[in-house]
């Protein structure tokens, strides 16, 4: 399979939205875990964290320019991304949709970003930036566990 | 050593429960103790209280008046009730306790008689009917309500037989009988022969107890009023001759800077603070001058060199080998802490890097599971993987032959015409396009491979081992931290700024040390030419005086009164530190003879201020915490040890002298009381269960016999007893009796008793 | 021999200090005094205490004549 290209709407884009200047705050602040991170890394924790929430995708503003290239993503984001797509619609055949399996991604991202960024900016008292992912990832983790019991 | 003491008899009449008159003979200390015992509230203790309030007019003894409660009091009337009920009204009636005591070869007759008139008696009635006798209030002596007593007839009266006298006579004449009591057994020294077992935890409370104790019975007391006395003796009246009072005045003022003495005669000090060793000490200050102040300049000269020494030694020890051995732990540790920290750097990266990428599956587990689930269904309906059904469909149009057989190939070669080819190629075109679904199937390896099958592990490796990791580095470099921190504190007590910091206070004492010494000499030559100012003056007052009559008087008193008062002063101090430390010493190995369990304390001190300290193995002051047992066996180390240096001779009475005491320590009284004061009259006043039960046992002491107290002391000492009895039926129900007593076996209770002599 | 009522403890300590027997033989009695006087109620007036110790002085210690060349 060809490595799609990913349009995404600009609203990743650095410094030119609400969103866009927060993207870069976790970026480069000392007090955010994605210090150093790529852009593509955080889209697909929110996406992934928005579909573990059970938070319904919302479709974000589609103005101005701007993508990011399939390069972007390893092989495994795109496999979360499809395994999503899959998920959310029910049919395999989405996997060769490209633009579908991305407006799904890009849904569950948007949906999935605020809260991922409130959490980490305004964090419980005494958390390090590691423990909010680990609490994150707790929390997500009991709520399977939950399930399966 | 005064003369020896004892109580001959004490006869009591109509004296609280004691109707009617009642004697009791004691023994001397030749013929052994006399032991008088009686159950709880029959009146022991107020045997005690009868010889107080003979020979004292006081009662210390048992319960007192509760203040505020004037009208409800809870001590007894010194008149018998019975007596006084049986009285008729206005008639008068008296109590009296009479006690012979023999000092030397003088026997003293000692009786107190309280008289009153009884009118109509005063009861309060209480709210069931009955009454309560009113007791008098303002009185010395209690005496019921109603009742006034008759200071005319009352009395206090001393009789006394010498050898050669045939009868007792009267001795008002000769002193006052409270002066001439004082002078047999002193009022303010009763507390140290008449001993209530029970109420002796004040005892050490107070050091004016000691002080009264060891200094008035030594006499040193004497010493101290005759030397106050002497000094306003000494007071050379000013104004008889001016030159004479000039010259006088100079020479005193020799003597006083010399002693450090301001005009008044007392210390003088100056506004310098003493150099000590330790910060933790009080500051102290220099006398002014003279020899007190050259003393102290020498004590701390002596101090400083010490000190010296002492910096010397630690300066040596500092430049040992520790010290290299430190610098190479430091340069090891810092090296570990360096490896330390990268590690955990790098364990924190993977750590964070693993939150990052490898939630998202946990996140979508979910929908990778239900992915893989689809697939893999289409897989098993064989719709995939598609590229496997293209290359089918190639080789076959390549073949030219179908699987079954028929053919494939077209008859011409610019079209087909083959029905068959035409199938599979349009089947071919379909799936075109399609092949995006199998990067499914590569999708479905990687999930079950990285994820679903091996779910565990998977969280396992990216988060659990990394967390453990990272929290070990962590510990780890905390510890190497905190090492390094502490081979930093061993270097800094070791290196070269303390060892200066040291030398620096060494070459400070050397100066000061010095500068001491100066002073010292100064201080030297001053006296020197003082005395040689004081000789020079003496000589020119001695003509001034030999030439006044009344000046010549006047200072042959003052000199022989000057002299006289510094023998007693040199007398007394020196007299008051050795009777105190004999005291000390005595009272602390008999002590520890009498205690059973003597490991306990440490030290026993009296200092000079005559403050007690009695320390345990964590020299902690337990005076003030002592048992009554306990209590009561240091009181009587210290009565005894009182008698040693002094020679100070009295009866001791003991009331309730083993009540509180426990097993091992009832067996030491048992066993070693007969010897101790060995020369005075002991007189026991005991409860039965304390004196003819037997020791409790005791698992500190498993060896104690099974014996009453009473058969320790029988087979050490003679033995006269007495039993208080009350009566428990007729007319004198509530009142005792004293009887002589036997200590018996009974066989059928198997236990030694006291009984009455029928 | 000493009186019986000075401690012996008190008597030896002095006869240590005092060399003079006048002396010694003046503090007993002055000890004496002292102690009649704990044995009387109050505090011995002062003019009471001179008087007594006068006695004693003039007892012991007689003011030599002016001109004697045993003056002190």
């Amino acid at each position: 399979m060809s490595d799609f290209d990913i349009k995404f709407g600009p609203w990743l884009n650095y410094g030119k939205s609400k969103i866009g200047t927060e993207m870069e705050e976790l970026t480069t602040k000392p007090w955010s875990p994605f210090n150093g991170c790529d852009i593509a890394q955080i889209f697909i924790y929110c996406m992934a964290y928005a579909f573990a929430k059970g938070k319904i995708p919302k479709k974000p503003p589609s103005s101005g320019g701007g993508s990011m290239p399939a390069s972007a993503f390893k092989r495994d984001m795109r496999d979360f991304m499809k395994a999503l797509a899959v998920a959310h619609t029910k049919d395999l055949n989405v996997m060769a949709d490209p633009k579908k399996v991305v407006q799904v991604a890009e849904g569950y991202a948007f949906a999935g970003f605020p809260e991922v960024y409130n959490r980490i900016k305004y964090p419980e008292k005494d958390s390090t930036t590691k423990s909010i992912l680990e609490s994150i990832l707790q929390e997500i983790e009991s709520a399977h566990n939950r399930k399966e019991t | 050593m005064s003369d020896k003491i004892r109580i001959n008899s004490i006869e009591l009449q109509n004296y609280r429960q004691y109707y009617g008159k009642h004697k009791v003979e004691l023994s001397s200390r030749d013929e052994g103790f006399t032991v008088i015992a009686g159950k709880n509230g029959e009146g022991k203790s107020n045997l005690l209280n009868a010889i107080s309030w003979c020979l004292y007019q006081q009662e210390p003894h048992g319960m007192k008046d509760l203040p505020g409660h004037r009208h409800e009091n809870m001590s007894l009337p010194v008149i018998n009730n019975r007596y006084i009920t049986e009285l008729d009204e206005e008639k008068r009636g008296n109590t009296s306790v009479k006690i012979w005591i023999e000092k030397g070869d003088t026997i003293y007759s000692i009786s107190r008689v309280l008289t009153v008139i009884k009118h109509k008696l005063e009861f309060k009635y209480l709210d069931d009917g009955k009454k309560v006798l009113r007791i008098a209030q303002d009185a010395v002596d209690k005496v019921p309500q109603g009742c006034e007593v008759i200071p005319e007839q009352s009395n206090f009266v001393i009789k006394k037989k010498g050898p050669q006298d045939v009868d007792f006579a009267d001795t008002y004449k000769d002193r006052y009988p409270n002066a001439l009591m004082d002078e047999i057994l002193p009022k303010n020294l009763s507390k140290y022969f008449l001993l209530d077992g029970e109420f002796l935890e004040g005892f050490w409370k107070d050091s004016k107890t000691i002080q009264t104790g060891i200094e008035q019975i030594s006499q040193l007391h004497l010493l101290n009023s005759l030397e106050t006395h002497l000094v306003e003796m000494c007071i050379l009246p000013k104004g008889v001759d001016r030159k004479t009072d000039t010259l006088t005045t100079r020479i005193n003022q020799t003597l006083w800077e010399e002693k450090s003495l301001d005009e008044y005669g007392n210390e003088k000090w100056s506004q310098e603070l003493r150099w000590k060793s330790d910060m933790n000490e009080k500051d102290t200050y220099y006398h002014a001058s003279g020899k007190p102040l050259m003393d102290e300049l020498e004590e701390d000269i002596s101090n400083m060199e010490e000190r010296i020494t002492n910096i010397s030694v630690i300066i040596g020890d500092s430049n040992s080998t520790n010290m290299r051995q430190l610098k190479q732990n430091k340069i090891d540790t810092e090296s570990a802490i360096s490896k330390e920290k990268e590690n955990m750097e790098e364990t924190g990266k993977k750590y964070s890097y693993n939150l990052i990428t490898k939630s998202p599956y946990v996140f979508l587990k979910d929908a990778i599971e239900d992915s893989v689930c689809t697939i893999e269904k289409r897989m098993a309906a064989g719709d995939l993987p598609i590229r496997q059904r293209r290359q089918f469909a190639d080789d076959l149009l390549k073949r030219n032959t179908c699987i079954c057989g028929e053919s494939l190939a077209s008859d011409t070669d610019d079209h087909n015409t083959n029905k068959r080819r035409s199938n599979i190629e349009g089947y071919k075109n379909k799936i075109i396009g399609a092949d995006d679904l199998d990067a499914a199937v590569d999708m479905k390896y990687d999930f079950n491979h990285d994820f679903v099958n091996c779910y565990d592990d998977f969280l396992k490796n990216n988060f659990g081992k990394p967390r453990i990791q990272l929290a070990e580095s962590t510990k780890e470099y905390q510890r190497l931290t905190e090492v390094l921190r502490w081979i930093n504190t061993q270097l800094k007590d070791h290196d070269g700024t303390k060892t200066q910091e040291l030398i620096n206070e060494q070459e400070y004492l050397v100066q000061e040390i010095q500068k001491m010494r100066e002073r010292i000499s100064s201080i030297k030559i001053k006296i020197n030419q003082n005395s040689n100012t004081r000789s020079n003056l003496k000589i020119e007052l001695d003509k001034v005086r030999k030439k006044n009559e009344k000046i010549r008087k006047l200072v042959h008193g003052y000199e022989t009164w000057t002299r006289i008062k510094d023998h007693i002063h040199e007398a007394y101090e020196e007299l008051k530190k050795d009777i105190r430390l004999e005291v000390q010493n005595n009272t602390w190995k008999n002590f520890n003879e009498l205690l059973s369990n003597p490991s306990e304390f440490n030290h026993f001190t009296i200092d000079s201020d005559y403050a007690v300290y009695l320390l345990d193995k964590h020299d902690i002051n337990k005076i003030r915490n002592l048992s009554a047992g306990q209590s009561l066996i240091l009181t009587l180390a210290f009565v005894a040890a009182l008698r040693e240096p002094t020679g100070y001779r009295f009866p001791l009475v003991v009331d309730s002298p083993l009540g509180k005491i426990d097993g091992g320590n009832r067996y030491n009284i048992g066993t070693r009381l007969p010897e101790y004061l060995p020369d005075e009259q002991l007189t026991l006043l005991v409860t039965d269960t304390e004196y003819t039960a037997n020791l409790p046992p005791d698992t500190e002491h498993p060896n104690i016999p099974d014996t009453p107290v009473a058969k320790l002391l029988d087979t050490k000492i003679g033995l006269k007893h007495f039993m208080i009895k009350k009566d428990k039926d007729g007319p004198n129900t509530g009142n005792s009796n004293i009887l002589p007593a036997e200590l018996k076996f009974d066989k059928d209770r198997k236990a030694w008793l006291l009984s009455v002599d029928v | 021999m000493y009186s019986t009522d000075i401690s012996n403890k008190i008597m030896e300590k002095l006869e240590q200090i005092v060399e003079d027997r006048n002396e010694l033989n003046m503090i007993v009695e002055l000890l004496r005094t002292e102690k009649r006087y704990t044995h009387e109620s109050g505090d011995t007036p002062h003019t009471v205490v001179k008087q007594d110790f006068q006695l004693l002085l003039d007892k012991y210690f007689k003011l030599p004549p002016k001109d004697s060349d045993n003056e002190r």
